[in-house]
């Protein structure tokens, strides 16, 4: 049964085509200058964008969650502040937005929806035009982090690798270099990315060539006693930022489980497979995304149905269930955490309460 | 002194400087609008805008050159040109106005955009034909970084599975590592448990024969040495899962010392000899080298030896001759044992050396093997630096080598 907030989430993004031409269109008659200056192609990108404002938007209204969507549009400000477009230009888009959704929504709906935009426009001045960096300069192995960072800019991958190679080879654990340096560099590079610093090449390069270096770490990671528990681990389809759950399954890994990560391209039918022929303690999925949330509900779904459903315990984790503490209840998970170790720990308390009920 | 240092902007825009030339419908220069790269003297008036190209590039140029004179446009051509001593790919773009070519080229997609936009602005006779081209030329960039943006997904995607694999990879590997551990240990536990008791049954046989044989009848005295017989071929076979067991865990211990080859062979063939009597074959011997002496495990190329030896005699019929030779190729001493026996297919050559592969062929008298002599005398050969190998034709017999190298001289 859904509840009313799902049913308006549906209707928008069942309208979206729609809705996002009806804003585009208005937009551009309100300042014809864009159109001699952008032309088609800039009437493209701007349908694409608001589509995403809208699956971020649905997503957020079907979680009941406003924090979901105000992050998101947090990360907007500071991502077009840095590309010339400015807090006003993007307060009068979701201005546009909301008449729009006031006309074709019926007054309750628009109530729970309107709710949402009003929101993140109050908050919009407060929130930040620009990103702190990311590496401090007291945590752990930060010198490192940035040595690590600046060789990737230069796009000396080889130097990178040495860096972490050498450091390894002094007794310095896997587990430091994953939590202190390749996790703040990544977010450095997100930052960086958003605020327009690197192009996507670049951003692309330095995710690359953390993968390739961590690989060679690997030999360390799967050398580890085994504790008889398994993991299975997954993304959700078409999410592109894997490495982090990557990350997350290397740490179950370096505690003793043994783990299959899957990655994001495993249609539903081969995840549950592997949830059964691996006889997994607990699935692990995550998702970047916050309008994939659906896509994590229904593989949840489809492994519940499945006759590993009544024994595996299924963990989700990821950005959009770290802004909704409770989302993953919603969805019909059995716990998530925000980091790989409350991950571990919420994982073991699961298996545990579940091997021995009393 | 003020020094007229550029400063970082100055780099900034030097990244994405560029050239704007005016030429005939066929491609001859007639005038440059504007050089920021300093490529003026190297395209005088008349010549043609080919030549700015690498040597290498010039068939690109070419097809460029093609396109700007048959669709009247082309855009983001990355066509290399020899820049301050270096190879530079810049990016061009081209069309075609009433009365000739606009040929623009930059170090960069956006140079190319910001030259032509600059153009756009000044007051000359192509300022239509540049303002047309601009806008197609942003409409194209713009589809450019889309395609480009699609392909950095797709390669980060392709990235995602590469390192997906890869774990997988090692993990497997560590997981066989593991098993392959396991079974070397598992192998030398039980042919240590399984040798003890099998050599007290073989020497309570062989006591039973000699002691109590005239007590036995001809049945029982068969009983005793089937026994005998069957014992002794699985302690063989214990003894060989030993040695590769060891050998595999990488155990192979070689005691090496100056061995003459030639003494080694003459004293192996004597022992072989009597037992190849029995069956009515002969052994010769040809040394072909002289040579001084080698760094070996003497008992451990006697073990190869006897294997060879003995596979030729299992696999000859009676009143053949097998022939040993020694002799020099190259840097390496080889020694071969040749056979007139019944030969092996061609196809089974391949698997020979691997534990416990056995051929289609039968031995002569129904000798039994291990299968994995084989195997044993490929790793001690190895160890010593050398290789095994195998000629045959089925019918004609079989020659089974190996090779020492002579580097291991005593010194």
């Amino acid at each position: 049964m859904k509840t009313s907030a799902q049913l308006v989430a549906d209707k928008l993004l069942a309208q979206r085509e729609a809705i996002v031409g009806a804003v585009v269109t208005r937009m551009f008659q309100a300042h014809p200058e864009l159109e001699l200056r952008w032309g088609q192609a800039g009437r493209e990108k701007c349908r694409q964008d608001c589509g995403y404002h809208l699956s971020y938007l649905a997503e957020a209204i079907s979680a009941e969650n406003v924090a979901l969507f105000t992050d998101y549009v947090a990360w907007v400000k500071v991502m077009l502040a840095q590309r010339g477009i400015g807090e006003a230009d993007l307060a009068a888009h979701f201005t546009r937005l909301r008449s729009v959704l006031q006309e074709r929504l019926a007054p309750e709906e628009f109530e729970v929806a309107g709710r949402f935009l009003t929101a993140a426009l109050a908050a919009m001045p407060t929130m930040p035009a620009d990103l702190p960096v990311v590496i401090g300069t007291h945590a752990p192995l930060s010198a490192l982090a940035h040595q690590y960072l600046s060789a990737l800019m230069r796009g000396e991958r080889h130097l990178a690798s040495q860096l972490i190679l050498d450091v390894v080879e002094r007794e310095t654990p896997v587990k430091a270099i994953y939590l202190h340096v390749f996790q703040p560099a990544l977010y450095e590079i997100g930052r960086l990315w958003q605020t327009n610093r690197i192009s996507v090449a670049q951003e692309h390069y330095c995710t690359a060539a953390t993968q390739l270096i961590m690989s060679q770490l690997y030999g360390r990671i799967f050398s580890h006693e085994r504790n008889g528990r398994t993991l299975v681990a997954t993304c959700v389809a078409g999410d592109l930022h894997e490495i982090g759950a990557r990350m997350v399954t290397d740490f179950f890994e370096m505690e003793g489980w043994n783990t299959f990560y899957i990655g994001a391209n495993a249609p539903t039918p081969s995840v549950v497979a592997t949830v059964l022929d691996r006889r997994a303690d607990v699935l692990a999925i995550s998702a970047t995304i916050t309008y994939h949330v659906p896509a994590v509900e229904e593989l949840i779904a489809a492994v519940r149905r499945s006759p590993a459903g009544a024994s595996v315990k299924i963990l989700v984790g990821g950005y959009p269930f770290n802004l909704a503490p409770d989302l993953w209840q919603k969805i019909g998970a059995d716990g998530s955490a925000p980091d790989a170790q409350g991950a571990i720990a919420l994982a073991t308390s699961l298996v545990t309460a579940g091997a021995s009920p009393s | 002194m003020n020094t007229a240092l550029p400063g970082p902007e100055l780099f900034a825009a030097a990244a994405d400087h560029g050239i704007a030339l005016l030429c005939e419908f066929d491609g001859r220069v007639r005038h440059i609008v504007r050089d920021e790269l300093a490529l003026a003297d190297r395209v005088p008036p008349g010549a043609s805008i080919i030549t700015l190209a690498d040597p290498g590039s010039a068939e690109k140029a070419r097809q460029f050159l093609a396109s700007v004179q048959s669709q009247h446009a082309a855009f983001d051509w990355e066509i290399t040109v020899p820049l301050h001593g270096a190879l530079v790919p810049l990016h061009w773009a081209g069309g075609a106005t009433s009365d000739g070519l606009l040929i623009v080229a930059a170090r960069t997609r956006n140079g190319l955009t910001r030259l032509n936009e600059e153009l756009s602005r000044i007051n000359n006779e192509q300022t239509n034909t540049v303002r047309a081209i601009t806008k197609d030329l942003a409409l194209a960039a713009a589809c450019a970084a889309e395609r480009d943006d699609a392909l950095y997904d797709e390669v980060s995607r392709v990235n995602n599975e590469l390192s997906n694999l890869q774990r997988e990879l090692v993990r497997k590997n560590g997981e066989l590592e593991r098993l392959n551990t396991q079974k070397n240990q598992l192998l030398g536990m039980a042919a240590h448990d399984l040798r003890n008791p099998l050599g007290v049954i073989s020497t309570y046989a062989e006591f039973l024969a000699e002691e109590a044989g005239d007590v036995l009848n001809e049945e029982q005295r068969e009983f005793v040495a089937n026994i005998r017989e069957s014992s002794e071929f699985l302690l063989k076979m214990i003894n060989d899962l030993l040695d590769i067991s060891a050998i595999e865990s990488g155990k192979l211990r070689l005691d090496l010392a100056p061995v003459s080859l030639a003494a080694l062979l003459q004293r192996n063939i004597a022992l072989n000899r009597v037992l190849a009597e029995k069956k009515h074959i002969h052994i010769e011997l040809r040394l072909d080298a002289d040579l001084s002496a080698l760094l070996l495990d003497a008992g451990k190329i006697q073990q190869v030896l006897n294997n060879f030896l003995s596979n030729a005699c299992k696999f000859s019929h009676p009143g053949t001759t097998v022939t040993v030779r020694l002799y020099q190729a190259g840097d390496d001493a080889v020694i071969s044992v040749r056979d007139q026996g019944q030969g092996i297919p061609a196809a089974e050559l391949d698997r020979l050396f691997t534990p416990f592969q056995k051929t289609s062929v039968r031995s002569t008298a129904g000798e039994q093997s291990t299968g994995l002599g084989l195997a044993i005398a490929r790793k001690i050969v190895a160890g010593h630096g050398g290789r095994v190998s195998v000629e045959s034709e089925v019918g004609h017999g079989s020659t089974f080598s190996f090779t020492l190298p002579l580097s291991s001289h005593a010194i």
